[in-house]
């Protein structure tokens, strides 16, 4: 019984770690740019919540996405509530590809997430320069658009692995 | 992933509408809330403001715990890495060091003359109280170039107020909270600061790229002959919100060629930043000064006329700091006048021992110069020396070692 319960308090301890992991990434404004390369960076949130959401992963509800938006815009020092629409606009994207998808493929995911950034991206680039009146450099946004879709197979591919060997899920 | 018309319909009513399961809000009421969050935090309304102030408080504060294990690792890098650099740093300060002593006199003379002709045109700013803030979040965003500082409203911190690391600008606060502010930093691509560049005053906009450089705008290119690298970049004061005269950068890259932008490098390294300081300017006018002085000052019920005694004060004060000025430079310039003294006497000791090698070396010249003429006569001797000597009366000619005799060879010889 005592194992019984320490299994559960560990299950539920690893199923806690992405969203854990997106607030952390929020928090800390994650852009992966150590190096200081001009220009370099992805948004690792944006690949947290296509996977979590496509796969419909536990403990990773919308109410806490739009969240993290909030605590994101906040910490950015962009307008309250863009991170959030554009973290929804993801999670939709993602929802309609689980709706239309009776055999999942990594390629075909891959691919529908370049489409989803990129919308999502024109549509940041847009509230901030038309709406706001925020100059922002594109560049930044069309390299950040290419590596986080890069980078998109990697994170993939690291999930998975974390999905099927620790949580022992065998649909994502 | 081929689709009907009815199946796309379904599909998409289904991710904006249904709750998937364990999901307890349905997408499109959070876009909804989303939105209009955007819209009212686009407007001013003070209980937004004030609700957003309250949550920026609390992120932040956040943000500074869930960032210390990031932090510390990049400030132990950055410790590491100075660590290995520190004997050859200081090296180079040391040499530094010894240039900027001997600069300093006179910049305080200057700045103190400055200080002076800007009362007399009525521009002259005085900073307020500097308040002293320690960076709490900097994150160096790819996007916006920005930070907090742990000083808010209630420390006295103003949206406007300008942000200085030492006597380097860096930004302007564009954001208070209570116990936080946020500072736009100058390579932000939204931050515009009007400008001087030196030697010749030209007055610009340097505006951010989101890089750690800004470039200069709003300058004809008919200017830019007048710039070269290595110029400086300091506040011009116009608009009146920036004290003028704070120094910015320096020009970097420049060609002079109408493709290229002019770059300017900043002063300080804003990624290094932990503390700032944030200043306001008020100006001070020499009317008030005047008015102050002529209205005298009311003591135990007696009028004194003239200036106050706080005026007299800081008069004083200038005047004691413009002596000890005085007499740094007057000691200065004794100590380097004994030095040229003794500088003068080594050199003349030494132009006398070299004249006197001179003088040596010039008999010692002439010696071997007469030596050379009497060989040189000894060997017209031997050819010409039967023609020119006396041997009877029939034949013309010089008795042997008479000057005439001499002269008669050497003419031969030079024939």
């Amino acid at each position: 019984m005592t194992q019984l319960g320490r299994n559960t308090i560990f299950s539920n301890f690893l199923k806690i770690i992405p969203i854990t992991l997106l607030f952390f990434s929020v928090f800390n404004e994650f852009d992966a740019n150590y190096f200081g390369i001009p220009y370099l960076s992805f948004n690792f949130a944006y690949i947290l919540i296509f996977y979590c959401t496509l796969k419909a992963i536990d403990y990773f509800g919308y109410g806490l996405i739009f969240l993290a938006g909030l605590v994101n815009d906040t910490v950015v020092g962009l307008p309250l509530g863009l991170s959030s629409f554009c973290y929804m606009l993801i999670c939709i994207f993602s929802s309609y590809l689980r709706s239309i998808t009776l055999r999942p493929r990594m390629i075909k995911d891959w691919i529908f997430f370049l489409i989803t950034v990129s919308v999502t991206n024109s549509i940041y680039y847009l509230v901030l320069s038309f709406y706001f009146v925020i100059e922002l450099d594109y560049r930044f946004l069309l390299v950040n658009n290419f590596t986080t879709f890069l980078l998109f197979f990697f994170f993939y591919s690291i999930f998975n692995i974390y999905y099927i060997k620790f949580l022992g899920r065998s649909d994502v | 992933m081929s689709v009907s018309r009815d199946d796309f319909v379904i599909a998409i009513r289904s991710a904006f509408l249904k709750k998937q399961t364990k999901q307890k809000f349905s997408l499109l009421s959070l876009i909804s809330i989303s939105i209009i969050i955007i819209i009212l935090s686009s407007q001013n309304f003070k209980i937004v403001s004030f609700i957003k102030a309250g949550i920026n408080e609390v992120i932040y504060r956040g943000s500074l715990i869930i960032s210390f294990p990031e932090k510390t690792l990049s400030q132990l890098n950055d410790k590491i890495k100075y660590h290995f650099n520190v004997h050859s740093r200081a090296t180079l300060l040391e040499d530094e060091i010894t240039q900027f002593k001997s600069k300093e006199v006179s910049l305080q003379i200057i700045e103190f003359e400055n200080q002076k002709l800007k009362q007399q045109l009525d521009d002259y700013l005085v900073s307020k109280d500097l308040i002293y803030a320690k960076i709490i979040i900097d994150n160096n965003s790819p996007y916006l170039k920005s930070f907090i500082i742990n000083k808010g409203s209630r420390d006295g911190i103003k949206v406007g107020m300008v942000v200085l690391d030492q006597k380097y600008l860096v930004g302007k606060v564009i954001e208070v909270n209570f116990n936080s502010s946020r500072v736009l930093l100058l390579s932000d691509i939204n931050s515009n600061i009007p400008i001087s560049i030196s030697p010749n005053n030209l007055q610009a906009i340097a505006s951010g790229t989101g890089s750690d450089y800004a470039k200069v705008n709003y300058l004809k290119k008919i200017h830019y002959d007048k710039i070269s690298n290595e110029s400086l970049v300091y506040t011009s004061g116009t608009g009146g919100l920036i004290k003028s005269g704070i120094p910015i950068g320096k020009v970097i890259d420049f060609k002079n060629d109408d493709l290229n932008e002019i770059k300017i490098q900043f002063f300080s390294d804003f990624s290094q930043l932990q503390y700032v300081s944030v200043a306001s300017f008020d100006r001070v006018t020499q009317s008030n000064d005047d008015e102050q002085q002529e209205e005298g000052t009311w003591k135990e019920g007696i009028m004194f006329k003239g200036p106050s005694a706080v005026q007299l004060n800081e008069r004083l004060e200038a005047l004691i700091q413009e002596k000890e000025i005085n007499d740094e430079i007057r000691e200065k310039i004794e100590t380097e006048n004994t030095q040229l003294k003794d500088q003068l006497s080594v050199i003349q000791r030494k132009l006398f021992q070299t004249e006197r090698k001179i003088t040596e070396q010039e008999s010692i010249i002439n010696s071997h110069n007469i030596d050379k003429e009497e060989f040189e006569f000894l060997k017209l001797n031997l050819e010409f020396g039967e023609k020119c000597a006396k041997k009877n009366l029939l034949v013309k000619g010089y008795k042997v070692g008479t000057p005439e005799y001499r002269k008669c060879v050497l003419r031969r010889g030079i024939k």
